[in-house]
């Protein structure tokens, strides 16, 4: 392979923040693994994931990647000195909130603003999850709302039956080395 | 008469049924009974208690293969459910068998120890064991020590090269064939979580430097960017562990630059590969003592020659003096011999008025044969000049830089911008001498600031006419636009103006004066240039 086609592959640390139960370990492992599981595993400390996304755009003429290095934190609720280190070096981070549980859009409680003090000028994205479980349709109301007030992308997706999860995290690879 | 009569029947029947009549109220008694105890499961397990075991036992000597595929589907969920429900007690049943299984394997792996030190003992003439005296001599540890590290020799199988701040992966090499996979990412994740969390979590200050697992160590040394685990099996020896250190720095030194900016581009530490390779191979599987690449048998040979040298050594008087010259010979080399306020004061007469970093502000730190430089530097490139200078100046062998490169807040960095005036000879577009490095320092800014847009503005003295002047000051402004572009910056982040004369800082009647107008200056604001400006 010439140095002209050759990929330039980067590797960006993904934070993902949420309250308990709104879907985190469920998004990425749809997104990784290609599966979703109805039992709720509380995920203890940190879990990793790595997803290399090729072929997202070209940079002089060379294909461009990037590996996804997800840490999907769990008690973020519970800021330690431990969790705050988890932060470091993230370039971006996915906000996850659950639609059907209006609480758990409380930024505080998943201290969005430290983990942006430690990474500034990380990316962020917001996420809706749990369309599936809206009847009537989603209210993207206070998402559009947070997202706005930060500058940031927002999606509405559904861990269980894969809807806009691949979309949300390719939008995320592509901002995060734009 | 009736009367008579009836009471005979009833004699004559209690006669003939008070027998079967006993025995079915006793029978309606122990049916009671027994669908009472049917109904009571605890009385059940009473019952069968005695006789179960009997007969699991013979069913299981009868057909083991039978019974463990009737109890195979059952077996996996009943245990799960058993340890969710009562953890505790099934640590407590297991604790007394697991205690004997860990007993019992540590004996076995003790009896092998012990085994391949007797063989080590009993091959007390050869001569890898008068090898062995003789470096237990020299290096003062004794004989059954240096066996013990050869009966457990160091074999590294994999060396990682991680990003400190974010856990990326930068560098992996494995003694595996197919050790490459996507789980190394997230090792290199997992140890980088597992330091932070031992740091924080016992809020020691220092770094975790070892985990073992099972017969595996990894070994973590760490440096001011990134951090090497090598995962090994055997004990690890001073040569190791200086040399994992040695790694480290050289990966620093090489990288310093891209560690520091490191931006998820892993491809630019490719080359640490060939350090970290040569780790694994100098202590790899290649090299452990019995392997093939040791076994050419040409010792008998050597071992005639030394045999005869040693005599000719011996009687000749040479060994008495030999000994001595060991004995009295340092185990280590003598600390490194280093006057630092001497250092310091060279330095600041090398350097005195080619940079700007504060000089006196550098501490100077003797670890071993190894001298580490400490504090600020105000630019990379002069952070480069000074580690070369006092490589130059002190005898030390190994260098380590660890001046940090000022970062300031924006306004800072604006200001210093502001103060980075480049000065040029009369009458001409060519920098005066010594005005380089700060064009330097200011692309150095702009990038570590992603600065989007800079201003440049050039001046000149009183001297000529102004037409001329403001052409002169324009091709001073491009002069340093090309200097720029040519060192990373984008045409289209540089804004250029001439102003001529028309804004003197200094006097234009005495040469300094005129020197002080011969300038381009730096702004990272368009109201600080004139309206004579464009970026093309």
């Amino acid at each position: 392979m010439s140095a002209a086609s050759e990929a330039i592959i980067y590797s960006k640390k993904i934070c993902m923040l949420g309250t308990f139960g709104v879907g985190k370990t469920s998004l990425v492992r749809r997104f990784v693994h290609r599966l979703f599981d109805d039992t709720y595993l509380s995920t203890i400390g940190v879990q990793i994931y790595k997803k290399e996304i090729a072929d997202l755009n070209s940079a002089k003429g060379r294909p461009l990647g990037v590996n996804l290095v997800i840490w999907d934190l769990a008690n973020i609720e519970s800021l330690t000195p431990a969790t705050r280190t988890h932060f470091n070096g993230a370039s971006a981070a996915i906000v996850v909130f659950d639609l059907t549980r209006p609480e758990t859009f409380d930024l505080k409680q998943i201290h969005l603003r430290t983990f942006l003090e430690v990474n500034p000028g990380a990316q962020v994205i917001f996420v809706g999850n749990k369309t599936d479980l809206m009847a009537e349709g989603p209210d993207e109301k206070a998402l559009v709302a947070i997202a706005g007030e930060y500058d940031a992308h927002h999606f509405l997706t559904s861990a269980k039956d894969g809807s806009n999860v691949d979309e949300m995290f390719q939008a995320l690879a592509a901002n995060v080395i734009s | 008469m009736a009367e008579t009569k009836s009471e005979n029947l009833h004699r004559l029947r209690r006669l003939m049924l008070a027998a079967d009549e006993a025995r079915v109220a006793e029978l309606e008694r122990a049916l009671v009974r027994l669908s009472d105890r049917i109904s009571d499961t605890d009385d059940w397990l009473e019952m069968l208690d005695p006789v179960i075991a009997d007969a699991l036992a013979n069913k299981i000597s009868e057909s083991k293969e039978e019974m463990a595929e009737a109890l195979a589907p059952v077996m996996g969920p009943a245990l799960k459910h058993q340890i969710e429900e009562a953890k505790d007690d099934i640590a407590d049943a297991l604790y007394p068998v697991i205690g004997r299984t860990i007993r019992r394997s540590i004996a076995e792996s003790m009896k092998q120890l012990v085994k391949t030190v007797n063989d080590k003992v009993d091959k007390a003439l050869s001569f890898q064991s008068l090898f062995r005296k003789m470096k237990s001599k020299v290096a003062g540890v004794s004989a059954g020590e240096l066996a013990l590290a050869e009966s457990l020799p160091l074999t590294v199988h994999e060396v990682f090269l991680i990003h400190k701040q974010s856990g990326i992966l930068l560098n992996h090499v494995s003694s595996q064939a197919n050790g490459e996979s996507s789980d190394q990412e997230i090792i290199g994740g997992m140890l980088t979580a597992i330091r932070d969390f031992a740091k924080t979590a016992f809020q020691s200050g220092q770094e975790l430097s070892n985990i073992r697992y099972e017969d595996l160590q990894i070994y973590l040394e760490d440096g001011r960017h990134a951090y090497l685990a090598v995962v090994c099996t055997g004990v690890a020896n001073d040569e190791f562990l200086a040399r994992l250190k040695l790694t480290e720095r050289r990966v620093h030194s090489q990288f310093y630059r891209s560690l520091r900016n490191f931006d998820g581009d892993v491809a630019a530490f490719q080359a640490s590969r060939i350090g970290m390779a040569k780790l694994l191979h100098d202590f790899g599987t290649d090299n452990e003592p019995g392997s093939g690449a040791r076994r050419v048998p040409i010792w008998p040979a050597v071992v005639l020659l030394l045999l005869a040298a040693g005599a000719a050594f011996y009687y000749t008087g040479l060994a008495d003096k030999t000994i001595a010259w060991f004995r009295a010979r340092p185990a280590q080399p003598a600390p490194l011999a280093v006057d630092a306020a001497v250092l310091a004061a060279e330095l600041t007469e090398r350097l005195q008025g080619k940079v700007t970093s504060d000089l006196a502000g550098i501490r100077f730190v003797v670890d071993g044969q190894t001298l580490a430089l400490e504090g600020q530097a105000s630019s990379a490139e002069e952070r480069i000049v000074i580690g070369h200078t006092v490589a130059n100046l002190s005898p030390a062998r190994i260098i380590l830089n660890n001046l940090n490169v000022a970062a300031f807040p924006l306004h800072q960095a604006e200001a210093r911008l502001r103060s980075l005036r480049v000065q040029f000879a009369a009458d001409s577009g060519d920098l005066a001498p010594g005005e380089m490095h700060k064009l330097r320092e200011v692309v150095t800014i702009m990038k570590t600031y992603d600065i989007p847009t800079i201003y440049l503005t050039g001046h000149t003295d009183g001297s000529g006419n102004e037409a001329l002047n403001l052409q002169l000051s324009r091709n001073r402004a491009e002069k340093v636009r090309q200097h720029f572009i040519e060192n990373g910056i984008a045409a289209d982040q540089i804004v250029i103006a001439g102003l001529g004369a028309s804004e003197p800082l200094g006097n234009n009647a005495t040469p300094e004066g005129q020197q002080l107008n011969r300038r381009v200056e730096f702004s990272l604001n368009t109201k600080d240039t004139g309206d004579n400006r464009d970026n093309e």
